[in-house]
């Protein structure tokens, strides 16, 4: 396709292109913006609040107990590895086997995941109570414990997704700083350091490609690692509800629906505010869509046999937990969550006409608020329900209320992920130029002048 | 699969029709199983406790007394107040429950001699021409009738060993307690472990235990042997215990020396420790090579 096009066609192609991605950069985004983070900056100082509140009382201001020592911060820390897993299933899983339509939203998949990823660290760190305690893994962590394996995958897979994110930045920085001489400075010192040098040598794009699939392979095992190790923490117990063989895959599972609905989410949102709907335009929503019942078909087929198999056995103990899943004080989250969360986005996303994006959004939304619910009724109801009766305890332990502090953190916690994703998507092209470019023809020569 | 019917249907038949000529002979009993009998008279509260045991392991089968309808097996069940059961002495019927014979369990294992007395209580209570045979019969219950018994034990270490002598007062005079039924414990944490079945003394007042030599005892094989007079409402609480140190030595291991799952940081696994090494060490390599790619690009011309 290079080859049909002249120098003059080419350069046209590109320019419209690089002007099209950058300009979301530099444009003032004015009112909206200003709006968005001022939403944020409100939800942000709430959780400084809160957290002041928690460091200076301690972990009693939330509604954790004795019985229910894993609450909403677990819950939400499950939720947040879980939306970062999609980075790998894009960028990996779909771009090593050559496909083409992730090309506009790979880097988006990557931003997500960097935010959640960096962000369940830290709602660890949240849910110590007392930051200080998180030396406490280094010097009494024991290999045997789950937890030390988590810190480590969490902190590797960080790591693996940030060089994901920066390595096909590259080319793009190099571009960006060539067409933008003016820009502030340090956004200048910034993109000259991040483009580590690139100028367009036909070796520099081999070392590329090379590093990016060698890190693509990597981060296939260490995704899968992040997500099983976080179901370990609960299904290396005995507990009732926990105790069970395909945590693993069924949290990996659950984790790929959770991540391409927030893709959807941040599609729709760019589409829009940074007007590129000739990138993200229908037939991408079209492809995701699909992609998305196919997860969480994969995910209900779990599903059923995380609860039906036990269900059938009714095993003493089981009974009682299952039943108040099923119809008792819990039934309203687990089948809000069961049904907006996987069943109905399968059934409407099967016809082409709900795969648009406006439809999309909402589907995706209820995903989202399903996917939450669902780690929290995996989290809290097991505990409420442990092996040996709840007695001689203040009444209050037989139930897990979350106080407003603990709510204000969680939420907190979500603001950061999108801030983050915020700060990444203006200090940073949200779709690959240089990708774009070679896909519309543009040769490299033209791309590097 | 129709010739395979027919043949599992003839052999099915074959199989019933051997097992009747089989068992509808007479069951026959012993003549010395015949003549045991109850060692405690029957009385109410035997016969209280017969009818709960009837009601919750015979009447499945035989139904419900007086009723007339057993299940419809062969050999037949029959009802227990039938003339069947009433023609049979105590003996017999004890026999009969205690070893059972094809559709009719043994209840050996499953109900003490005292239940399965109270049963016969019970079902005799249904027998009108039925004369007590405890009071029939004394000389068959000839257990020691005087009192204040005392026990001495002599133990014989080399052969694990005890002998218990039981001598006890009766009109006046010291005499050994014959046909006294003796146990033997040994104290375990929770209680006394039982040593085998309760041993009758014999005429001159003895009886012999002998132990398995593969008693746990304590760090120095040390084990604490108790013997009990079994029928403590008759004679009262009759005990003697022995301390003897032919026990199997306890060697405590604690689980928390081994490297395991569940050790302490300094008690890894091996496998587990190479495991997390290796993955973390070559995932950080990779990584490592990769900052390195990043750091030699501005060279690559
Ligand atoms: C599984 C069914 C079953 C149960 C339960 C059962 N029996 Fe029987 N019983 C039989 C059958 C069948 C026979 C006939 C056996 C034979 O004659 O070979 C029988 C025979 C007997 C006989 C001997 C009758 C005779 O004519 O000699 C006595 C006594 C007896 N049962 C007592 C009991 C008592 C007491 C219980 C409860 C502790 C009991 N059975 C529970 C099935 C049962």
């Amino acid at each position: 396709m290079s080859g049909m096009l002249n120098k003059e066609e080419s350069k046209s192609r590109f320019d419209k292109i690089a002007d099209d991605l950058i300009r979301p950069m530099t444009k003032n985004d004015g009112l909206s913006l200003q709006i968005w983070i001022f939403l944020l900056v409100t939800v942000l100082s709430l959780f400084g609040y809160a957290y002041f509140l928690q460091l200076r009382d301690g972990l009693g201001v939330t509604g954790l107990h004795d019985y229910a020592s894993w609450g909403m911060y677990i819950s939400n820390f499950v939720f947040f590895v879980a939306s970062s897993l999609v980075g790998m299933l894009i960028t990996a899983v779909l771009g090593l086997i050559g496909i083409k339509w992730i090309t506009p939203i790979a880097r988006i998949a990557e931003i997500v995941a960097v935010a959640f990823a960096m962000m369940a660290g830290l709602v660890i760190v949240f849910d110590m109570g007392r930051p200080d305690r998180l030396l406490n893994v280094f010097i009494y962590g024991r290999l045997q414990s789950p937890i030390v394996w988590d810190l480590t995958v969490v902190t590797s897979y960080t790591i693996i997704s940030l060089l994901l994110l920066i390595l096909p930045l590259i080319p793009d920085l190099a571009i960006i700083k060539r067409r933008l001489p003016n820009a502030p400075k340090w956004q200048l010192l910034l993109w000259n350091i991040l483009s580590f040098g690139f100028v367009g040598t036909p070796a520099q794009y081999k070392s590329i490609h090379k590093m990016v699939r060698v890190l693509s392979i990597l981060i296939v095992p260490v995704a899968l690692a992040i997500h099983t190790v976080t179901s370990w923490l609960f299904a290396s117990t005995l507990r009732h509800g926990w105790d069970s063989t395909i945590f693993g895959p069924y949290f990996v599972s659950g984790a790929f629906v959770a991540g391409v609905a927030w893709v959807i989410l941040a599609m729709y949102f760019f589409r829009h505010q940074y007007n590129l709907k000739a990138y993200l335009h229908d037939e991408v929503f079209d492809k995701v869509g699909k992609l998305l019942v196919l997860v969480s078909l994969v995910y209900l087929y779990f599903n059923i046999n995380e609860f039906l198999v036990p269900a059938y056995k009714m095993k003493a103990g089981d009974d009682h937990h299952i039943l108040t899943l099923f119809t008792g004080s819990w039934a309203g989250l687990f089948w809000f969550s069961q049904i907006f969360g996987n069943i109905l986005p399968i059934i409407l996303l099967l016809f082409k006409r709900m795969r648009k994006p406006g439809y999309m959004f909402t589907i995706a939304l209820l995903v989202i608020m399903g996917a939450w619910i669902k780690r929290y009724i995996i989290v809290v109801p097991t505990q409420l329900h442990p092996h040996l009766p709840i007695q001689n305890v203040p009444e209050a332990f037989h139930v897990y209320t979350p106080t407003g502090p603990e709510i204000a953190i969680t939420l907190g916690t979500i603001g950061m992920a999108i801030l983050i994703m915020t700060i990444l998507a203006k200090i940073f092209p949200v779709i690959s130029i240089w990708e774009t470019a070679e896909e519309a023809g543009v040769d490299h020569e033209t791309i590097n002048q | 699969m129709n010739r395979y019917n027919t043949l599992k249907h003839i052999a099915l038949a074959l199989t019933l029709t051997i097992s009747n000529i089989g068992f509808s002979q007479e069951w026959t009993v012993p003549e010395d199983a015949k003549s045991v009998v109850s060692s405690v008279p029957f009385s109410e509260m035997t016969q209280q406790q017969g009818k709960d045991l009837f009601n919750a392991n015979c009447k499945s089968c035989h139904g419900a007394i007086g009723a007339n309808a057993p299940l419809p097996l062969n050999p037949s069940p029959g009802d227990p107040a039938s003339e069947r059961f009433a023609a049979q002495v105590d003996g017999a019927l004890f026999f009969k429950i205690t070893n059972g014979r094809a559709g009719m369990p043994s209840f050996k294992n499953t109900l003490s001699d005292a239940d399965r007395w109270a049963l016969i209580s019970y079902i005799r209570t249904f027998h009108p021409n039925y004369k007590g045979a405890v009071a029939e019969n004394p000389s068959a219950v000839n257990t020691f009738k005087g009192g204040n018994i005392q026990m001495k034990v002599s133990f014989d270490d080399e052969k694990h060993m005890a002998t218990v002598n039981l001598s006890g007062t009766e009109n006046g005079s010291v005499v050994p307690a014959s046909s006294v039924r003796v146990g033997a414990f040994v104290q375990r944490y929770f209680g006394q472990m039982k040593l085998g079945e309760p041993i009758k003394t014999n005429a001159s007042g003895v009886a012999t235990f002998e132990f398995p030599t593969d008693l746990q005892g304590d760090s120095i094989g040390q084990l604490k042997i108790i013997f009990k007079l079994i029928d403590e409402d008759k004679y009262g609480l009759v005990v003697a215990e022995q301390t003897v140190n032919w026990g199997e030595k306890f060697v405590y291991q604690n689980p928390l020396d081994q490297n395991a799952l569940w050790g302490d940081r300094t008690a890894v696994p091996t496998w587990l420790l190479l495991s997390y090494f290796g993955v973390v060490l070559s995932v950080f390599a990779v990584i490592g090579w990769v900052v390195l790619q990043l750091l030699k690009l501005k060279n690559l011309k």
